[in-house]
């Protein structure tokens, strides 16, 4: 079931959360061990706030929107009393004083957090291949990666485990897994969650947001992790709206701009036919598609790279006395960010004020873009290289893509299934949106994810 | 202007080893043939797009 789901059958006490927490708690005992999607499984806890909001709900207690439904959070938000390994080896004993802002509104909401899922170490990188905790497995394909940062996220909420997880998203880090895994995936505008006990990878980058089975699901939970946070000083003052799109959703009138330049260079042909079919939906559902050009997507990447390896290094350079303890892919990242001359991240900071500025005119023209989340499906565990048209590029740099340059301008942008590849792996579609309008990229989303009707489509485990 | 990274990697500390500084430096120098355009057609004028918040650190001087 997913949240929506769970939730109805909560409340017309069709089901229990003593027995949702209990199905959930099987499924990660029946996979885990082959999916490594968790860290840290805390049963025992689970268990006992189950009964406590069956009790609390017998007694007619008002309940929260997520009360006694089970979700689990990825491995960097602080957890009181329960581990919080960000992935890593360094901080694998480390045990926080305090709930992280977002674990706190989870609470608060009723949620029952089941465990900590794993990731790509520190959350710095796209495949979640774990040296210290294991290699997260895709659920379509176990020979494929299930995508990063945020990779043990989705593969918990693909396989069913839970039917949401939060991530988060520095340079793609929850739409690109999202993407591989065939679910949805919502990075909100920058300031939109709290990164409050959040370990920072990227204070000037990083965003909070769901993984889930469906767009209503994902505009749920950011109800209740959105809103502003005076201890996180990026936070907005914002105000909270309405984020769960109207039944039945309409998205007559919109104008959806479909990039003619880079977003639909060097990429799978079967992406680019399955991001172009769901134009053509949306079309058919009163939409008006707006061909455009849209500034140089390679200068943002560019910008993001220097600033990311910057503030990575900034945070993790106290750390690297202990070079046997981080993998090799990381450190090298780590290594390369230490060299970046100070006038180099400045000027970065710079331009991308510049490339703001460029983006900004667009939103004149349309209320969101579409384009493709990632250019290929899911890659092979241990892959170095995806050849497109020719061109051998890294993984990390082709995965990461289409969707990097959106941190760098901090709009909000949603990943949601559009398709399927070739060899049966699912693409996925990016909406993005201007600043602080995650309700109409929602509302496209739930508007498409109905006419694409692939929600029903779940992997063989 | 060309920069030299594996000469800016012998002025720190820890020092990266010499096997691993070929990769390091390679990225970087690719990053940096992106970059430098960039960087040459900057206005005087534009500030970075993070800025000092003024308004916080003023809250808490009152």
């Amino acid at each position: 079931m997913n949240l929506h789901e769970s939730a109805q059958a909560l409340r017309q006490k069709a089901v229990s959360s003593a027995e949702l927490v209990s199905e959930s708690l099987r499924r990660i005992a029946a996979l885990d061990a082959k999916l490594r999607a968790f860290i840290t499984v805390t049963p025992e806890l689970a268990e006992e706030q189950a009964r406590q909001a069956d009790q609390e709900r017998a007694g007619g207690m008002a309940c929260g929107p997520l009360h006694g439904i089970p979700v689990a959070v990825k491995d960097v938000f602080f957890t009181r009393g329960v581990r919080t390994t960000c992935g890593s080896k360094i901080f694998a004993g480390y045990v926080p004083e305090y709930d992280s802002a977002v674990v706190e509104r989870l609470k608060a909401a009723g949620a029952i957090i089941v465990g900590k899922t794993n990731l790509h170490e520190f959350a710095y990188g796209v495949t979640s291949t774990n040296p210290h905790y294991g290699t997260v497995r895709n659920p379509w394909g176990l020979d494929r990666i299930a995508g990063g940062s945020s990779g043990g996220s989705a593969c918990a909420v693909a396989a069913g485990m839970v039917p949401m997880a939060m991530g988060n998203d520095t340079g793609g880090s929850i739409r690109l897994p999202a993407s591989f895994c065939g679910i949805v995936g919502l990075k909100p505008s920058f300031g939109r969650v709290s990164r409050y006990g959040v370990l920072p990878l990227d204070f000037s980058l990083d965003h909070m947001g769901p993984l889930t089975r469906c767009v209503r699901d994902a505009a749920l939970t950011l109800g209740v992790v959105a809103g502003f946070d005076p201890r996180d000083e990026t936070s907005s003052r914002q105000p909270v709206v309405p984020y769960l799109p109207a039944a039945p959703v309409s998205i007559r009138g919109l104008r959806i701009g479909l990039p003619e330049n880079y977003y639909f260079e060097r990429l799978n042909p079967s992406a680019a036919s399955a991001v172009r079919g769901a134009a053509r939906l949306a079309e058919q559902a009163g939409a008006r598609i707006v061909p455009l050009q849209v500034p140089d997507g390679g200068q943002l990447n560019a910008i993001g790279r220097i600033i990311l390896l910057s503030e990575a290094s900034a945070t993790m350079e106290r750390h690297l006395h202990r070079r046997e303890d981080f993998g090799p892919d990381v450190l090298a990242l780590l290594d390369q960010g230490r060299l970046i001359p100070a006038t180099d991240y400045i000027n970065a900071q710079r331009v991308r004020r510049l490339l703001q500025q460029e983006f900004r005119p667009l939103w004149k023209q349309v209320d969101c873009l579409l384009t493709p989340t990632t250019p290929t499906g899911a890659p092979r565990i241990g892959q170095a290289t995806i050849d497109l048209d020719g061109q051998e590029e890294e993984v990390r740099v082709a995965s990461t893509r289409f969707v990097r340059g959106i941190n760098v301008l901090g709009l909000p942008a949603l990943s949601l299934p559009c398709g399927f590849d070739e060899e049966g792996l699912p693409l996925g579609l990016q909406i993005i949106g201007p600043m602080f309008q995650e309700a109409t990229i929602l509302q496209v989303g739930a508007a498409l994810e109905d006419a694409l009707g692939l929600t029903h489509r779940q992997p063989i485990l | 202007m060309r920069r030299d990274w594996k000469q800016i990697a012998r002025g720190i500390a820890p020092e990266i080893p010499q096997n691993e500084l070929e990769g390091v430096a390679a990225v970087l120098q690719a990053l940096e043939e992106q970059f430098a355009p960039l960087r040459e057609r900057l206005p005087y004028e534009t500030e970075p797009a993070l800025i000092f918040p003024c308004d916080a650190a003023g809250e808490e001087l009152v």
